[in-house]
């Protein structure tokens, strides 16, 4: 293949190697830290180092060790040379997935072995540079505006009779809008001030009756018509928003939890709520408002021209003005309004943080600081409400400054017009009703441009997440599973949530139906992991996962989670009552059954002695429950819900000696006949386990019985001297 | 299905910090090295540390306080990851040892200040930004800055769409112009 001149980075210009060109990555870090370019290149044997001024070369076999070394903002390509470590090339954040592969890549090549550059063609957006997702070719920055707008479109197809009506109704109204103006001159040349021939008295107060009914009619209709129009596109606007917000909830709960883990909690709740709140406000109110206002002026620029274009002309003068002006406001309006929007919502956090953590406050005194740091955030708040004020009003003023000259300008042109008899007095009378007209629509419409832009770029923000496929997703030979038995393989399975950073190695692992294992090991060894891929809350990155023997991507995700029940170590509790809770799983539970779950969990006696029974409301995150009955809620839950595979991440947390042995009890029952993966972190549950697997950074060390392993003397036996230690201690201190 | 917590902490995609292995003892001593009983070196591609006639080879080091305080406040790392102690001053050392520690600190901790923007152009809804930084100049794309940028006060700190971080200590310290293009785009 035609990579003989350097890859995956071209080689600098006029460089030339006498060996063959194996690997060359460009980096844009010098040794001092600054920004600047180095070339690492292996050609043949050698190692070298390629700088602007000069190259250090080193022979590939004498570098031990090479390591991407990630620091803050990049990292470093390191190798041992001589038995002294040196640093090859520095990066930044944007090449350090090159040069981690690179790293492998040396490693293996210095062991004198086969191996081939497997980075992965860096994707990017060929338009726009933005780095992709593996696997996509939609970038989720430049996609169209356009393509963004057809889309919005598209939301409009089951209510096409009511934009149609919409539609119509606007015309209608722009049509109504048009003629009071033009009566004005009947008005003046045949009834008011008419010139030449003069009709009798009587005639021309009849017109004057006609004139003035037709005037109030139109007026009225133009009412009828306007409310119409206001409450149908509020209708409609309304609709395909709900339309869109359901069918953004829906896609989020089926989104995988990596999608989660990547993004901050908040900006996934202000897409459903900002993004969808200013789509809201462009399909209810700028789409309409943009309709009639084009409609206004293309209208009222016919009419201008048609009655007298030679004065139409005069109008035009101050029209580029208006648009600049109104233009240069928007910028500086854009940059007060959000900034009054981000202050506000600070002024909120700060709110809901410290009503929330005021025991906090009130223990360590502080409540003078968190007055203080309220009244300047809210008096923040207020200097930019103000801000933002003034220049609506400068905008306001400045551009009906504006519109005003060039009534003035008509007046005088048209002035001296009439004065020469050249048109009537009724013609500039309409004519400068229609000036009037002409203005307001312009000012809006260099608005509203820009406004949409902005509501197009939240609906993009929408679709962006609405064009996010779920990693996890059924495959399409996926197999229904009606009855799990409970059989559970490992075999050779990697995985990390950072492609580069394995947490799990090669994991083999044998579960037989009702089997008890508990997962041993430190924080971070993996044990969550494990349960996170069982679960299939994540895909393997490499092995496979079995159930019954069928590889777990095949399952339908429905029948795997419905038979799999959690106990976590955090409960999570639902706003509703305890009966609610427990019946989470199984909605149409009788109750009987919650009252027989609440008794296997050695909750119901607690149960029983709050205030309203089972129909006691808990409130968000179940306040007003202690953690040991929460605990026991979370265990009726899972035991209502009867699931074949149970996964208990037990809690350490405090509860007494009496409740933990409660729960203990509870769990005992819970586990009869069920296939239990459990996180154990006390001797006692380690006991009922079947067998125990010890993980240690992401490999599995040990597998035995907790006599087995005890006597083997090893990783295990280590861990319970610690914690006989610890909890020696902890029984003094009580 | 209920909500399953744990793996990693809820949030961004954490940015990877400096890798130093965790030493099977903590440190729980507070130890401030003295500056006239310290001399750091630079020995190829690595820092040593010669504290009170004792030379510790291959050390790291991390600023504590890499944004409230860039002068000071540095925790010094042996290989096994021990700490050997804090040095509080960088100015206080001697010109040798600072210089070889602030090379040092350069390398490990790298979020460029930016001291000027060239220019600042919006396509396709990503920005595209030239900049002047105290490690020369730099090009990069971000997205738009207000759902990355983190504000603290006056400084603001924003992220490329690489995940490189670029700090404003003082966005008041900045020339009109670049204040300007920043603000208009977050």
């Amino acid at each position: 293949m035609g990579r003989a001149e350097g890859f995956p980075d071209p080689l600098p210009e006029g460089v030339k190697f006498s060996e063959q060109v194996r690997l060359c990555l460009e980096a844009d870090l010098l040794p001092d830290g600054s920004f600047g370019r180095q070339w690492l290149v292996v050609a043949g044997d050698q190692v070298t180092i390629l700088r602007e001024d000069g190259r250090t070369t080193f022979p590939l076999r004498e570098l031990k060790e090479p390591k991407a070394e990630p620091v803050v903002g990049g990292g470093i390509l390191t190798a041992k040379h001589n038995g002294r470590p040196v640093e090859l090339v520095h990066y930044t954040n944007s090449r350090s997935g090159k040069f981690s592969e690179a790293a492998k890549l040396l490693e293996k090549w210095s062991r004198g072995e086969e191996a081939e550059w497997e980075g992965k063609e860096e994707e990017r957006c060929p338009k726009c540079g933005f780095p992709l997702e593996p696997g996509t070719k939609v970038c989720p920055v430049c996609t169209p505006k356009r393509r963004t707008l057809v889309r919005l479109a598209g939301y409009l197809k089951p209510y096409w009779p009511q934009a149609i009506g919409l539609s119509l109704l606007a015309i209608l109204n722009t049509a109504l809008g048009l003629l009071p103006p033009y009566l004005n001159k009947p008005l003046m040349d045949e009834v008011l001030a008419p010139k030449g021939h003069v009709a009798p008295l009587r005639e021309r107060l009849k017109l004057l009756g006609i004139l003035v009914i037709i005037l109030a009619l139109s007026r009225v209709l133009m009412a009828a018509v306007g409310a119409a129009q206001g409450w149908l596109s509020a209708w409609l606007g309304n609709r395909i928003t709900h339309d869109i917000r359901s069918r953004l909830y829906h896609h989020l709960q089926y989104l995988s939890l990596s999608f989660y883990d990547r993004r901050q909690m908040g900006t996934v709740i202000s897409r459903i709520n900002q993004d969808t709140g200013q789509l809201q406000r462009f399909l209810v109110w700028s789409v309409q408002d943009l309709i009639v206002d084009s409609l206004l002026l293309l209208g009222i620029g016919v009419v201008l021209f048609w009655m007298n274009w030679k004065l139409a002309l005069w109008v035009l003068v101050p029209a580029p003005l208006v648009t600049f002006v109104a233009q240069a406001f928007w910028h500086k309006l854009r940059l007060y309004m959000h900034r009054f929007f981000y202050r506000w919502s600070r002024l909120n956090a700060l709110l809901s943080e410290t009503l929330s953590g005021l025991k906090i406050v009130r223990a360590f005194a502080q409540e003078p600081r968190e007055v203080s740091k309220f009244t300047k955030r809210s008096w923040e708040l207020a200097y930019t409400g103000v801000q933002v004020e003034r220049a609506w009003a400068l905008a306001f003023s400045g551009t009906s400054l504006l519109i005003m000259l060039g009534t003035i300008l008509v007046w005088y042109v048209g002035g001296r017009q009439v004065l020469f008899e050249r048109i009537s007095l009724g013609t500039l009378m309409a004519f400068l009703m229609y000036v009037g007209m002409f203005y307001a629509p312009m000012r809006a419409l260099s608005w509203l441009v820009n406004w949409c832009s902005r509501s197009l770029t939240a609906a993009e923000r929408v679709f962006e997440i609405l064009d996010t496929r779920p990693e996890v997703e059924d495959a399409e030979d996926a197999v229904p599973m009606p009855r799990i038995e409970g059989r559970i393989e490992f075999r050779d399975v990697s995985f990390g949530y950072e492609k580069n950073k394995p947490v799990l190695k090669e994991v083999n692992l044998e579960v037989r139906p009702g089997e008890m294992i508990g997962l041993v090991g430190h924080s971070g060894a993996g044990k969550t992991t494990t349960i996170n891929l069982i679960c299939r809350f994540y895909d393997v990155d490499s092995g496979e996962i079995l159930v019954d023997g069928v590889p777990l991507r095949k399952i339908r995700l429905q029948d795997l989670r419905r038979q799999i029940g959690i106990v976590p170590q955090d409960t999570f509790l639902f706003s509703g009552t305890i009966a609610e809770n427990i019946s989470y799983a199984k909605p149409d539970a009788t109750r009987e059954e919650i009252i027989r779950a609440a008794k296997i969990a050695n909750a119901h006696d607690f149960i029983l002695r709050k205030p309203d029974g089972y129909d006691t409301v808990i409130g968000e995150g179940g306040q007003g429950l202690s953690s040991g009955e929460k605990q026991r809620i979370a265990i009726a839950r899972a035991v209502l819900h009867n699931p074949r595979i149970l996964i208990l991440d037990e809690a350490t947390s405090q509860v007494d000696v009496e409740t933990e042995r409660q729960i203990q009890e509870a769990i005992g029952r819970l586990v009869k006949g069920r296939t239990t993966i459990a996180i154990a972190h006390r001797l006692s549950t380690l006991k009922n386990a079947d067998r125990l697997v010890v993980l240690k950074e992401g490999r599995v060390v040990e597998v035995g019985t907790h006599d087995e392993l005890m006597e083997k003397k090893g990783e295990f036996y280590r861990l319970v001297q610690t914690y006989r230690e610890v909890s020696k201690v902890r029984a003094v201190e009580r | 299905m209920h909500f399953w917590h744990g793996g990693r902490p809820p949030g961004g995609a954490p940015k990877p910090g400096p890798s130093i292995p965790l030493p099977k003892e903590l440190s729980t001593e507070f130890r401030v090295l003295k500056p006239e009983a310290l001399r750091f070196f630079r020995e190829g591609g690595s820092l040593g540390l010669e504290v009170d006639g004792k030379i510790y080879e291959n050390v790291k080091v991390v600023p504590l306080f890499p944004l409230s305080d860039d002068e000071g406040w540095i925790s010094v790392i042996d290989e096994d990851g021990r700490e050997i102690g804090i040095v509080e001053r960088l100015r206080s050392l001697e010109p040798e040892s600072q210089r070889a520690l602030r090379e040092e600190l350069r390398k490990r901790y790298v979020v460029p200040r930016i001291l000027k923007v060239r220019s600042c152009r919006e396509h396709f809804g990503l920005v595209e930004w030239e900049v002047e930084t105290d490690r020369g100049p730099r090009r990069f794309l971000t997205r738009n800055l207000r759902e990355t940028a983190q504000r603290m006060g006056v400084r603001l700190m924003f992220s490329d769409v690489d995940g490189n971080r670029y700090d404003v200590p003082d966005l008041r310290a900045l020339d009109p112009k670049s204040r300007a293009l920043i603000e208009r785009y977050s």
